[in-house]
């Protein structure tokens, strides 16, 4: 899909009026006093939190994408084998010309939560922080009933409300669409987590699932034995974090990152290989050959709360 | 006894008392971090963040008295401006403890005052803040040392006193206006955003710390006549009447707003507010402790001294709960319906009471403010008057 | 802003420093841009060991029996995280080449669903049973010690005064395994076998035996009926459903060994009468009176399917299993405008797709379906040309692969339909030929005859030589005549013209074609008429002739041999080892038994105490109440693993009584992983190996379109205690228990030449890889996997790091994939092991969907309307036959009384199972999973709700005319009543009570437990929500266990009438 087509679901989606009175309500409160007006004027300018290496040029990885031999195409193949064929394409490019979109299709998705927890299992989320819950709702009365669902990832905007409103620049947007949480940087005050119109972003306050349990190693498994999973390693960003002490990314604010380490690494996304309805997409929207780029096409394509300006980089088929 | 020593003493059990119990609360805040509060993640902000911005009102509204005594040279207070400083200072120091308990990495945050986000409203008030501490000592220095000076040096103290008064009004509109914008900004959450929020702060913020300052400034009176006390005291009271009546004229309005066509859907947050869970909050400890019967001392014993500074008291002590009221409801509305049985975990609720945790650690807090302050009163010469030529 | 500033020209650094600028040149933002720089993100080597094949261990879920293969991965000997197999069909829809190189595999992460994924908490429950642990107080007091391995193996081998130290029990002495296998000779067996059935049968006479067998008639549990077998019979294994692998294992053990014949798995309270209605449906002729049947579970291709009929079931939620089905029918419905109908008195998730939801009257099925063959017959929308064809032949000339029994005539008599009728009957043709009409007159045919195409009259009713015959098709026509529109619609509680629209969607075949198809799980049939409503279901395939066609009725792609029957190295259909017992006896629940071949009949006629069960296997809810009325006798060993009868079973409450009873259940043996729910009750549990540190060979769902194979195999280092049996190291499961018992009791078939000579049978691994090495092998001469290569070999063993040799011994691994002939199996082992599973290239389903209607794996045979062994065989009460063909029917219990509400219990309870709930287990001890559903509800109508006065959110207490207390009575454990918090629901057919499964438990160490004196804190959360099943219906003719289907052996969960009363 190209760039126009782009813009046109844009517009189509959003309701430009009410979210420029928003915005200029925002832009005015923000604006009113003294000196921050100036902050206003940044934020004016610039909606996004530009950070110095937002443009890519020094994003050096130091182990550049190496591409790895898929089984041939075959027709009628999963899509999770498409995707990863796409993904391959994009990770070829800089990473400024790809922009990373995630696809769902609610008509697909079967409420199974499988995206939920696996995302809490890959990211070893502790009680309390989610990335990606699944929003359930029955609608209609009897006989004519209905149900449905909603899974919510961060919808990575590209004009995210909870980028601007951190004091500490501990999150940004990549330019490859991904907003990012810096754990070292982020103070854990929690000013992001109320500027998500998604509810998108979670703290870590610092639990473990084991926490209630007994501890009777010479009888059961045992508290620290079974507890092991939860202090491994996770993979978030480019870094590994262990659960330990007070240490990040406990007392941090914790969203869906797109999956990062394994979307450099040529895999999808957890939610989207263990989406069993297969109703979850991932890929670069930038390429107009990718299954992403074809489905944010489709008519029934829409985003959440389009009003509020955020621009999400997630869609929703319907 | 005298009011003065009744007044130490009182304070002292307090702090003790408020300090003991509640250093269990900051034991398990450090021990357990953030476990064992009531906030969580849909409702991301609580007790401290409540109290952090009635403190740091409180701080903003002695400030104004600061400001009155040394730009506008106002007769009634002008014994006090030196104990408005320390007032500001304590309460800030407070405000700074609630809002540092509440992070996640408290100590990260100093590095917000040399590298911080421009474009984000906190990120702006970790720079006031630094300006606004450092602004106060300074005051409180010179006007330490005017007193103890002469002649030139006394007028060039006086003129830097003037000039940095003057700083201080932008400064305390800027950084309180700007705590009220860092509610206000967030698009998300309706109940808050708007540009109403900054002005209310604002009043708020004058008239609880005016209101404080009945209540200090009647305790530790300065050495003065009667007939001055007496009308440092009216002129307080009458002060704090004004700003009480605006502060209910913005809330009106507020009200008014948000529930006659329920605009940005908020209007069951008011009713929330009015008639929830919660209702004593509002009606009993803001509405008839924070607003009645002060109006009714501040009117009909307008001349008692004592009834003046009790309604300062009941209003600077009342006005955590508007505070409260202002953090609180703005987080009760679920950004998207359904979502806490979604994935259903105590941190993530829209439900706040605070724990007896958030209390504890919040009336070691309170008992911080009060020892600095009457530490400060003890070491610092307060009341101090050297005359003037 | 337009988004496509940020996303093709993301702010360039002078754009930034601009605006920088305007803050008037800060200083403080320059540093920052500063340091922002020196952050460098992005330039860490990002580290993701997770895709790396050294890292992963594939195997087979458990967490619900779809057993899904998986890909665990691991990290210093920690499973960290769970995935889909990419080799393997179940999880990617086209599976990648088997051939694909493990690197690459390890990169490709595919579907599994929620449970599946928290699999990792199941594995590392805290409270896992890693000890043996001993009853240290009453049964069901929760009270326990730690006691020594071998020290346990040799209390129950060799019983005695077993529980001394507790108070009641001092005296007590326990029979041991060793005393309860009083018949250890194979000779003895084998001679006894035989005469002792035959007695029962009436062949033998009881003196006659007597006479032969005198020396060892003390061997039998009551020699006056030798038919109930030697007092081996004691032992009872009750085995979940246990997968397989294990099951050949632990059969062996029991019936080839111990030489007991009660083995027995779940599956009656599972869903066996869907399994028996495909079993008679497709039951194939073997000549002599004997059928065989050919395939217990078919379903739609849910692919190519154009419209599906979902009969209490769905693809989303449970069946066979999401992982498979939801995607393909997800994408069936959004991308090729499939319509799908979900027939459910409950609006289930795969109602929220479909296309029309019919909340039937729960047990209405069979009604709803009448209802619409009526109409089919009504209109002529039946597909003549495939059920003319009534032999293999006809069905070839027509282009047809499967055929069916429509033309075929069964005789009448005065009792009713009987045999079907042989064209010896009628002079014209064999004993083992069949007869239809041709225009009236009769023709012999062989149905299995591939020559000489024979089609018939779909209708005939007449007499032949004197016999009164139907056609097949005629009875089941006559029978969908034999109510009108109405009254089946009544009986469904669908309205008229909606079950018309149904039926006429169905059969638009001028749109569909045969791409339509109706599927069946556990609603339908765990019905007192169940067999009989999955037969109606099984109809609606057969009257559109979808069998065999892409988008039709499929049997799946199939599976490999891992018993070597097809030509494996290692065969283990014919381990014949030294010394091999012949076990015999009627089984404690009386399967695979006529009532009329047992002494018992002699003795007593009809009606018979309990019911028999000629037709089914598998009757778990009876073993426990024939056991509390020694019928048809006592039990002195009840063995349980990996099933907990006491809460799974309806009307579970009333086996309680009998568990606490030493008498009836004087030792009791569990296998466990927790301190469940009925392990509870146990004297010893002996810790199993999880789900991810066992073996096994599970089978592949018939959803599966190619063939497949898959390997369960430890991926950790089990955390269970370790243990010396047979002088091997190995740790403690299910497996080396029975192996140290066998070791203990010098059981034949294990040790040094366990499997034949020089093969022994010392460690698990010399069982399982040999039935990996037979799938490696293949099932014919050139279907062997390759060798795993030097690279290979060398990841399969670093994957294994983590292991100790009482796991992984690279060289007994070896050893234990040699065959007889001295041939090394290993290393195709290690390709196998490597992958997971092994399954055909999917490219040959895409070829042959692109070139044919009909689908890859065909299943080709006979599919019958009218069961001839169910059709002459008699209810043990009554002693009337029952229906040959499918019939509708109301629930009636064993003495034929209805079961009824009344106004105090007024609801129809029926139960389901949410996606997160794996069995009884997931919800107790998955924290990702209780996240998602914290508690179960009582789920009403809103309707329903209202008029009975309870609102959203209120506590309430389900109660029962058998159960008015509304509680379970645990004894010593006190009560757990079932109250939890009414939820009134639009998507739930009025009048009925609905309640999920896994939730309601009691052990689990959702309550406190005393081990070795020491209180240990269980964790409350495990408790919550309700187990609906003490509410079920008690049998009134049976008086202590649940209602059933006489045919199918289901337990019955959907035809109980329950009320609710404020809590
Ligand atoms: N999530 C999950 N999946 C599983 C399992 C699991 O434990 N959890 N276990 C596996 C096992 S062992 C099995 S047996 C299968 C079971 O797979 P299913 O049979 O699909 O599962 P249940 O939820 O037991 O299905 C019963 C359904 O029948 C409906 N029902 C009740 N009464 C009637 C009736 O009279 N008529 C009709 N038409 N419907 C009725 C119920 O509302 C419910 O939706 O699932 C397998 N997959
Ligand atoms: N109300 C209601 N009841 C139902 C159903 C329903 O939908 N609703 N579904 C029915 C169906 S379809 C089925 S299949 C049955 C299932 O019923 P069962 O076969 O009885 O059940 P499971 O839940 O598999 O039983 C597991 C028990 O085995 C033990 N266990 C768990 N893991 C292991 C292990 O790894 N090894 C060993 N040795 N033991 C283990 C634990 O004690 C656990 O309680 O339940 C039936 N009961
Ligand atoms: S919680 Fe962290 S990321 Fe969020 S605004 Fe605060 S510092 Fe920034
Ligand atoms: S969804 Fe929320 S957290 Fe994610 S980018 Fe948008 S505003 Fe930020
Ligand atoms: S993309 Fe990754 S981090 Fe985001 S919700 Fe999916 S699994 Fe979680
Ligand atoms: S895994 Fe897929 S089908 Fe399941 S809830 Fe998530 S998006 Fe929906
Ligand atoms: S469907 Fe069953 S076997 Fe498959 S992943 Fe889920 S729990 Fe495991
Ligand atoms: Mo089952």
């Amino acid at each position: 899909m190209s760039k126009e087509e782009l813009s046109r679901v844009d517009e189509n989606l959003t309701l430009e009026t009410d979210e420029s009175r928003r915005d200029f309500l925002d832009k005015f409160s923000k604006g009113i006093f003294g000196g921050l007006i100036a902050g206003g004027i940044v934020n004016a300018l610039a909606p996004v939190q530009a950070r110095a290496d937002m443009d890519g040029s020094n994003l050096n990885f130091a182990e550049p994408f190496k591409p790895f031999d898929l089984p041939p195409a075959i027709p009628g193949e999963d899509v999770i084998l498409r995707m990863m064929r796409d993904l391959q394409r994009a990770l070829k490019k800089p990473i400024e010309q790809r922009h990373w979109n995630m696809v769902i299709d609610l008509r697909k998705c079967v409420g199974c939560d499988a995206c939920s927890v696996s995302c809490a299992a890959e990211n070893k989320l502790p009680p309390g922080v989610i990335y990606r819950p699944v929003i359930q709702q029955e609608i209609g009365s009897y006989p004519n009933v209905g149900h449905v669902t909603l899974p919510r990832p961060c919808m990575q905007c590209d004009e995210p409300p909870c980028v601007p409103v951190c004091p500490a620049q501990a999150t940004w947007k990549r330019p490859d669409g991904i907003v990012i949480v810096d754990y070292d940087q982020c103070i854990g005050c929690r000013y992001c987590l109320n500027a998500c119109p998604y509810d998108a972003r979670t703290f870590d306050f610092g639990m473990e699932y084991i926490d209630g349990a007994a501890d009777a190693p010479k009888v059961f498994l045992g508290k620290e034995k079974a507890g092991k999973y939860e202090t491994e390693a996770s993979y978030e960003y480019e870094k590994e974090w262990k659960r330990e002490d007070d240490k990040s990314p406990i007392g941090n604010a914790r969203k869906c990152h797109f999956c990062i380490p394994r979307i450099e690494k040529g895999m999808l996304p957890e939610c989207v290989v263990t989406c069993i309805g297969r109703a979850t997409y991932f890929g670069d929207g930038s390429d107009p050959d990718s299954l992403v780029a074809e489905l944010i096409a489709s008519p029934n394509a829409f985003r959440l709360k389009e009003e509020v300006g955020t621009h999400p980089s997630v869609y929703y088929i319907k | 006894m005298t009011r003065e020593k009744m007044g130490n003493i009182l304070v002292w059990i307090l702090i003790i008392g408020f300090g003991v119990w509640g250093f269990q609360g900051m034991v398990d805040r450090f021990a357990n971090g953030h476990v064992n509060t009531a906030y969580g993640s849909y409702i991301p902000w609580g007790l401290w963040i409540s109290a952090y911005i009635w403190l740091i009102g409180l701080s903003a509204g002695a400030l104004m008295i600061s400001v009155m005594t040394y730009v506008f040279n106002v007769k009634a207070v002008k014994k006090v401006g030196k104990m408005a400083f320390l007032v500001a200072i304590a309460t800030l120091v407070g405000a700074m403890m609630s809002v540092g308990i509440d992070l996640g990495h408290p100590l990260r945050a100093f590095k917000l005052i040399y590298d911080p986000n421009l474009s984000s409203m906190m990120g702006w008030m970790a720079v006031l803040y630094s300006a606004y501490f450092v602004t106060l000592c300074i005051e409180l220095y010179f006007a330490i040392r005017k007193e103890q000076v002469r002649g030139e040096k006394q007028k060039a103290i006086k003129k830097i006193l003037v000039v940095l008064g003057i700083w201080s009004i932008p400064l305390a509109f800027a950084f309180h206006g700007g705590v009220g914008g860092v509610f206000a900004n967030v698009i998300a959450k309706p109940y808050w955003h708007g540009p109403m929020l900054p002005v209310v702060f604002l009043a708020g913020a004058f008239l609880s710390g005016g209101a404080l300052f009945c209540t200090v400034a009647y305790i530790w009176r300065p050495a003065q006549s009667k007939d001055e006390f007496l009308k440092m005291m009216i002129f307080l009271g009458k002060t704090t009447l004004a700003l009480l009546i605006l502060d209910e004229i913005l809330e009106l309005s507020e009200v008014y707003v948000g529930t006659f066509y329920s605009a940005f859907g908020e209007g069951h947050l008011w009713q929330q507010i009015l008639f929830g869970h919660y209702w004593y909050v509002f009606w009993i400890v803001h509405i008839l402790i924070g607003v009645l019967i002060p109006l009714f001392l501040l009117t009909a014993k307008a001349k008692s001294p004592g009834a003046v500074a009790l309604a300062g008291l009941l209003i600077a002590g009342s006005f955590l709960a508007v505070r409260l009221n202002i953090v609180i409801p703005g987080m009760l509305d679920p950004e998207l319906k359904g979502i806490a049985d979604a994935w259903v975990n105590s941190k993530l609720t829209f439900s706040y009471l605070p724990s007896v945790m958030e209390w504890q650690a919040l009336l070691f807090i309170v008992a911080v403010v009060m020892a600095v302050f009457m530490i400060g009163k003890k070491i610092l010469p307060i009341y101090q008057t050297a005359g003037e030529e | 802003m337009k988004n496509e500033m940020i996303k093709n020209k993301p702010m360039d650094r002078r754009g930034f420093l601009k605006t920088s600028a305007l803050l008037g040149g800060s200083a403080a933002c320059l540093g920052a841009v500063e340091k922002v720089n020196s952050k460098g993100f992005g330039r860490e080597k990002i580290n993701y060991p997770l895709n790396d094949a050294e890292n992963v261990i594939y195997s087979v879920c458990l967490q619900c029996h779809t057993d899904c293969p998986i890909k665990v991965k691991i990290e210093d000997g920690v499973a960290v995280k769970i995935d889909g197999n990419p080799y393997s069909i179940q999880n990617l829809n086209s599976p990648i080449p088997t051939s694909t190189d493990i690197q690459i595999g390890a990169k490709i992460d595919a579907g599994i669903c929620p449970k599946g994924q928290a699999g990792i908490q199941t594995m590392y429950d805290p409270y896992r049973v890693v000890k043996v642990l001993k009853r240290a107080g009453k049964r069901g007091e929760n009270k326990w010690k730690v006691i020594p391995f071998d020290k346990a193996i040799t209390e129950v081998v060799e019983g005695g005064k077993l529980f001394a130290d507790v108070p009641g029990e001092e005296n007590r002495v326990v029979e041991g395994m060793r005393q309860v296998r009083a018949l250890s000779d194979a000779k003895v067996a084998k001679a006894m076998a035989g005469d002792a059935m035959n007695v029962g049968k009436g062949k033998m006479s009881l003196a006659d035996f007597k006479a032969k067998h005198a020396a060892h008639l003390d061997l039998l549990i009551n020699p006056d009926q030798p038919d109930l077998g030697p007092k081996n019979n004691q032992f009872l294994m009750l085995a979940g459903r246990m997968e397989h692998g294990r099951k050949e294992f632990a059969k062996r053990w029991m019936r080839g060994s111990y030489g007991g014949n009660n083995f027995m798995e779940h599956t009656t309270v599972c869903e066996q009468s869907h399994h028996i209605a495909y079993k008679q449906i497709t039951s194939q002729y073997l000549g002599g009176g004997k059928w065989k049947p050919a395939a217990e579970h078919l379903k739609p291709d849910f692919r190519n399917c154009r419209f599906v009929f979902y009969f209490g079931t769905g693809f989303a939620e449970a069946n066979f299993g999401p992982p498979i089905m939801a995607s393909l029918a997800t994408n069936a419905v959004t991308n090729e405008g499939c319509k799908i109908v979900v027939v459910d008195p409950r609006f289930s998730k795969s109602a929220a797709k479909a296309w029309k939801w019919v909340p039937v009257r729960p047990g209405g099925d069979a009604a709803l379906i009448y209802g619409m063959i009526r109409w089919m017959f009504e209109n002529d929308r039946i597909v003549k040309s495939f059920l003319v064809n009534a032999n293999k032949a006809a069905a070839k000339k027509a282009n047809e692969e499967s055929w069916t029994s429509a033309t075929h005539l069964v005789t009448f008599d005065k009792e009713g339909p009987g045999k079907k009728l042989r064209a010896s009957d009628l002079g014209i043709g064999l004993s083992d030929e069949f007869v239809v009409t041709k225009n009236g007159k009769p023709v012999a045919v062989n149905t299995n005859d591939k020559l000489n195409p024979i089609t018939g009259d779909l209708f005939f009713s007449g007499e032949l030589n004197g016999i009164k015959v139907k056609s097949e098709l005629m009875m089941v026509k006559e029978y969908a005549m034999s109510k009108s529109m109405d009254e089946w619609a009544k009986e469904a509680g669908i309205d008229k013209k909606e079950i018309i629209a149904l039926v006429k969607e169905y059969t638009n075949f001028e749109k569909y074609g045969r791409k339509v198809g109706a599927e069946m799980y556990r609603g339908p049939v765990q019905h007192t008429n169940g067999y009989f409503n999955g037969m109606a279901v099984i109809y609606m395939n057969m009257l559109v002739g979808n069998i065999d066609y892409n988008g039709g009725l499929i049997a799946g792609g199939g599976h490999y041999h891992e018993d070597g029957s097809k030509g494996g190295p290692f065969n283990f259909k014919k381990d014949a080892f030294a010394g091999k017992t012949k076990a015999f006896g009627h089984k404690i629940s009386r399967e695979g038994s006529y009532y009329e071949n047992s002494t018992y009949f002699q003795k007593n006629g009809y009606p018979a105490k309990r019911p028999w069960f000629p037709h089914t296997g598998n009757v778990y809810q009876e073993a426990i109440p024939s056991l509390d009325d020694a019928y048809p006798y006592s039990i002195k060993i009840l063995m349980t693993i990996m099933g907990t009868p006491l809460l799974s079973n309806p009307a579970a409450q009333m086996s309680m009584q009998t568990i606490l009873d030493l008498k009836k259940t004087p030792l009791y043996i569990a296998s466990d992983v927790a301190v469940g729910e009925t392990s509870m009750f146990s004297d010893y549990i002996f810790p199993d190996y999880a789900i991810w540190e066992r073996w096994g060979t599970p089978h592949t769902t018939p959803a599966a379109v190619t063939k497949m194979s898959k390997m369960r195999q430890p991926t950790i280092e089990p955390l269970t205690e370790t243990a010396t049996i047979f002088g091997e190291k190995q740790h403690v499961g299910y497996e080396s228990m029975l192996l140290a018992m066998a070791e203990k009791m010098g059981l034949p078939g294990y040790g040094d030449d366990g499997l034949g000579k020089g093969m022994p049978l010392k460690r698990i691994e010399d069982w399982y890889l040999k039935m990996a090495s037979n799938l490696a092998a293949g099932d014919h001469k050139g279907d062997a996997l390759p060798d795993a290569d030097a690279k290979e070999i060398e990841i399969f063993k670093k994957a294994r790091r983590h292991m100790t040799s009482a796991t992984f011994d690279f060289d007994k691994w070896e050893k234990a994939c040699v065959d007889a002939n001295g041939k090394n199996w290993f290393k195709k082992t290690i390709y196998l092991l490597n992958r997971g599973v092994r399954g055909e290239d999917f490219i040959n389903y895409v070829k042959n969907v692109e070139n044919s209607d009909k689908i890859l794996h065909k299943f080709g045979k006979l599919f019958n309307f009218y069961s001839e062994p169910v059709g002459t065989t008699r209810h043990s009460y009554t002693g009337k036959r029952f229906s040959g063909i499918s019939k509708y029917s109301r629930a009636i219990d064993y003495a034929g009384k209805e079961v009824v509400g009344s106004s105090a219990y007024p609801l129809k309870s029926i139960t389901y199972k949410p996606i997160t709930g794996g069995q009884a287990r997931t919800q107790a001890v998955d924290y990702w999973l209780q996240a998602v559903m914290p508690e179960n509800t009582i789920d009403l109508n809103a309707q329903t709700a209202l008029e009975m006065g309870f609102k959203d959110g209120d506590m309430a207490k389900i109660v029962s005319a058998d159960n008015p207390d509304g509680s379970w009575d645990l004894g010593p454990a006190g009560k757990k009543y079932m109250i939890g918090k009414v939820r009134a629901i639009e998507g739930l057919r009025p009048g009925v009570l609905n309640t999920s499964w896994s939730f309601g438990h009691w052990a689990y160490c959702a309550r406190d437990i005393t081990v070795d004196g020491k209180l240990i804190k269980g964790e409350k959360a495990r408790e919550s929500g309700i187990c609906s099943n003490a509410a079920q219906a008690v049998d009134s003719g049976l008086k202590n266990s649940c209602l059933e289907d006489l045919v199918g052996g289901s337990a019955v969960f959907y035809d109980s009438f329950v009320g609710l009363v404020k809590a």
